[in-house]
């Protein structure tokens, strides 16, 4: 009963670092480049939802509108301000812009909110229980909220106009330009799609962990390890991979101890690169 | 002809000038503080100077220096503290572990390069972080690793001549880099930076040169972690924070990627800026941020070639004026 409780845990773990790394292969897809500012914009969809919360006295819904608009906003300024000026120029400059963006979000964080660590409520505060198996309504929340989440997100993907666009820039940048489509646009967009899954997993990482200027780094690298290991820009991979990692860190956390889980992660990482560089469901061969 | 063997003595000159004012700098700097960013200057272009070393003329995008840097450090105070060795050996403990570590972290993660090589090495970083916390022991965890000071005949030293030591440190580092950059190694590694599958077809390994060089770097940051430790006499696990990536990359970038001098310059610039503006406590690393996106917007090459390239302009402009009044 222990391991079906490990595995109940996994699947909570799981789906939030699913949603924290989609939009990181979702970008990787379309722009072929690392958004290093990706953990600032969990953490920017943390505090948003809080202040939203906390200060202005929104309801959780409303919370998370505002939240999707200012990571939307969020998501195409960093566009306008490391990728446009760089892109298809100097690859390596829109990582170090990246980098340097998102120690400045951090700061800024920590200026307008203060290092302290906040604690967000949680949208129900409730445990349940069924046999040896419990949990906090709000992690079973957070698998929906996932699961409905990666819906759309494949029903936008697969259905409407701009998602068909995002998919044609991301299998080939030229034919989607050959084809009249508008790159530049596809490219905002993405960045704005990104960020909102980003913002997502921020508020649902918010009641678990605290809200702190860099509690979204620790989920980053986490992303980074799901991404190679899913295959970047295999949005199927990346969840796979998500719930693989989740699995990894439970298992090894309870059976062998809690601080050999990343090395463990790290391990795996390097397995994959070595022996599988594309990754579990990667596509290998397309140019990176 | 003439005109570059001329701009070639004026360049010797200005070299041994340079070093000269480096080594008498002492007998100027009193101030005890002013004399540790000097220190603190030195320290960090030694880092950069070999990070740009794999980054700017390897094209390896990797962000393991601080890392080893930490290593050399750690495992330099280890042995002092555990084995009781000197701090003088701690130096070259502190290089070998970190080329021993680079060589583990490298063997995988150089076979791949560009995205996978950036994540690799920054989980690497977060891999020996916690690997610190875990031995917290012998590492002393949070609390951080007391180190003893450089000691000759019984006596500590002061700082003015531990600014010799890492001068020396600095000067064998350039040395070796220029070196490098000059000989087959180099040429090797910069045909591999521009086009890896061009320089594999001509008979050059990519992943082996690489790899010496990879290591050769970690060596020497090793050796300067070790002496940052000594010399700080503490070292904790606030050497792992991301401000500092990002400060080693501002001097990189701001210096000039894949210039010999132009980190260290960079390496000047931070450390003063960050002085400077100590008052800004909270603001300042959003300043080095912003600078270094400024920076990559206005002057992609460094600020020492865009420097370079306004007066190069602006003389020969003024040349073109006067020879239009001649005609």
């Amino acid at each position: 009963m222990d391991l079906l409780y490990l595995i109940l845990r996994a699947f909570i773990q799981g789906s939030i670092y699913a949603l924290a790394s989609i939009g990181l292969s979702l970008q990787w897809g379309v722009l072929r480049n690392l958004n290093f500012s990706h953990g600032a914009a969990i953490t920017f969809g943390a505090y948003i939802v809080w202040f939203s919360l906390e200060s202005l006295g929104f309801t959780y819904l409303f919370a998370f509108i505002a939240m999707l608009l200012a990571s939307f906003v969020l998501g195409i300024a960093i566009e306008w301000l490391t990728v446009k000026p760089f892109f298809a120029k100097n690859d390596t400059n829109i990582f170090i812009a990246t980098v340097a963006l998102s120690s400045i979000m951090a700061q800024v964080y920590h200026i307008v909110f203060g290092g302290r660590q906040k604690f967000m409520r949680p949208l129900v505060d409730q445990l349940i229980k069924i046999g040896p198996l419990q949990a906090t309504v709000q992690e079973l929340l957070t698998i929906l909220i996932t699961a409905f989440t990666l819906v759309v997100l494949w029903f936008i993907l697969q259905r409407t106009k701009t998602g068909r666009s995002i998919r044609a820039v991301s299998q080939d940048q030229v034919g989607a330009i050959l084809s009249g489509i508008n790159t530049r646009r596809v490219y905002s967009t993405t960045l704005g799609v990104a960020t909102m899954l980003a913002g997502i997993a921020g508020m649902l990482l918010g009641p678990i962990y605290f809200v702190s200027p860099h509690m979204g780094e620790s989920p980053m690298v986490k992303a980074f390890i799901i991404v190679i290991l899913g295959g970047l820009g295999s949005l199927k991979g990346t969840v796979i991979a998500a719930f693989i990692v989740a699995m990894v860190e439970v298992l090894v956390g309870r059976y062998i101890g809690v601080t050999w889980a990343p090395m463990m992660l790290f391990i795996i990482m390097i397995m994959i690169l070595i022996f599988r560089p594309q990754g579990l469901f990667g596509v290998s061969n397309r140019k990176a | 002809m003439l005109k570059t063997t001329d701009n070639n003595r004026k360049l010797l000159l200005f070299y041994i000038l340079m070093v000269l004012s480096l080594l008498a700098l002492p007998l100027f700097i009193k101030n005890a503080y002013i004399m540790h960013l000097v220190i603190m200057t030195c320290v960090w272009g030694v880092v950069v100077n070999n990070w740009n070393l794999t980054l700017g003329y390897g094209g390896m995008f990797h962000i393991a220096q601080i890392s080893l840097f930490a290593v050399g450090g750690y495992m330099s105070g280890i042995f002092i503290n555990e084995l009781m060795i000197s701090p003088w050996l701690g130096l070259l403990v502190g290089g070998i572990f970190a080329a021993l570590v680079s060589l583990i972290i490298g063997l995988p993660a150089l076979r791949v390069k560009g995205i996978y090589l950036i994540l690799l090495t920054y989980a690497f970083h977060y891999g020996i972080k916690e690997l610190t916390d875990h031995f917290r022991e012998i590492t002393g965890g949070s609390m951080g690793l007391v180190v003893p000071r450089f000691r000759m005949a019984g006596v500590a030293l002061q700082n003015w001549q531990l600014y010799y030591v890492i001068l020396a440190l600095l000067a064998v580092s350039v040395l070796l880099n220029w070196m490098v950059v000059r000989s087959y190694i180099g040429k090797a590694l910069m045909a591999i930076r521009d086009s890896d599958i061009l320089a594999n077809s001509t008979g050059i390994n990519p992943y082996k040169f690489k790899l010496m060089t990879f290591v050769m770097a970690a060596f020497v940051s090793g050796v300067a972690g070790a002496f940052y430790a000594s010399y700080l006499s503490v070292i904790g696990t606030e050497i792992f924070s991301f401000t500092l990536i990002v400060n080693a990359l501002g001097m990189i970038v701001i210096g000039g990627m894949g210039t010999l001098l132009g980190p260290m310059i960079g390496s000047f610039i931070i450390t003063f800026f960050m002085e400077i503006f100590s008052g800004l406590e909270d603001y300042r690393p959003i300043l080095v941020g912003a600078v270094i996106i400024l920076v990559l917007l206005f002057a992609p090459d460094g600020l020492i070639q865009e420097g370079n390239k306004r007066w190069e302009r602006w003389k020969s402009r003024g040349k073109k004026k006067s020879e239009e009044l001649e005609v």
